[in-house]
């Protein structure tokens, strides 16, 4: 069980749930339910991260109380989505090649299956072209 | 016992000899590193699904601008597994795989758009399913991130072409 690995992920999601909370009540209709849609999907994954610390014995991180962000306007709003889902993308294809065991490795897979999907979603509703990237969850 | 055997025993002294000559034998070929298999076969889904793009860019030329981005992807994976190729001769690259790479699902000549983006996209679809499977079983690190890549990538393909 990598828990550093965990841990970094776990504080990314942390920071993802708080930043859909702030930047979804910004923006309109279809873009909002997108991003309703991720902040469930992004706290599931949370809590099942924290539930994988707790079996490995670790003390799962807290959350911090708040998170710099700022989101004035629709675009912002947009622009940070599409920001967290590419950073959270890079840590789980870190935990892909920072680990052995099959289970972590299928979890961290589909993490970052999860987040490239939603990062082309969000290029689409920001007018972003093109919408993917070759490599996922590199820099 | 070839010669080879003896000549390396001569080497090592005519008192290793007789061990030599009992622990020697002619040495099978090794046998083919799981990993490069892995490499070997994702490079066959991009090939597939490179011919796949080509196919129906040609069938529908007004479908360039949204399909080349999604194309010039598969090249880059390509690339990324196979490392570039001889130069001069950019399709010499050989693949020498144990068994015949998985096709994608045969399409007859797609007559409509939707028919053709849902053709790719069940191409993109069954070689994310299978990057994923090997990336779980790749046994080095570096190729199980590089696959992961590859699956999320594909499976991203879908928001281009709904």
């Amino acid at each position: 069980m990598s828990v550093p690995l965990l841990q970094v992920l776990l504080e990314a999601e942390h920071a993802v749930v708080y930043g859909y909370g702030v930047l979804g009540a910004r923006l309109d209709e279809e873009p909002r339910r997108l991003a309703l849609l991720a902040y469930d999907s992004h706290r599931s994954r949370r809590d099942q991260l924290t539930a994988l610390l707790r079996e490995a014995g670790a003390d799962p991180e807290p959350s911090e109380p708040a998170y710099d962000v700022a989101v004035a306007s629709a675009d912002q709003a947009l622009e940070l989505a599409l920001r967290l889902e590419e950073g959270l993308a890079v840590r789980w294809r870190d935990l892909v090649a920072g680990t052995d065991a099959p289970p972590l490795r299928s979890l961290a897979v589909a993490g970052l299956t999860e987040s490239a999907v939603r990062a082309a979603q969000w290029r689409r509703e920001a007018g972003t072209v093109p919408l993917t990237v070759a490599f996922p969850g590199t820099t | 016992m070839g010669p080879r055997v003896g000549r390396r025993a001569l080497l090592a002294g005519a008192a290793l000899l007789p061990l030599a000559a009992c622990t020697t034998e002619p040495a099978p070929p090794p046998p083919p590193d799981p990993d490069d298999l892995l490499r070997g076969a994702a490079a066959g889904r991009e090939r597939a699904l490179l011919a796949e793009y080509d196919r129906l860019l040609t069938v529908l030329p007004a479908l360039t601008t949204r399909l080349l981005p999604l194309r010039a992807e598969h090249a880059e994976h390509l690339l990324a597994l196979t490392g570039p190729p001889p130069t001069g001769s950019p399709t010499a690259t050989p693949s020498p795989t144990a068994s015949p790479l998985p096709l994608p699902p045969e399409v007859p000549p797609p007559p409509t758009t939707a028919d053709a983006l849902a053709a790719l996209l069940a191409v993109e679809q069954s070689a994310a399913g299978a990057h994923t499977a090997d990336a779980l079983a790749a046994a080095d690190r570096d190729l199980a991130g590089l696959l992961a890549s590859l699956a999320a990538s594909e499976s991203s393909h879908a928001v281009a072409l709904a």
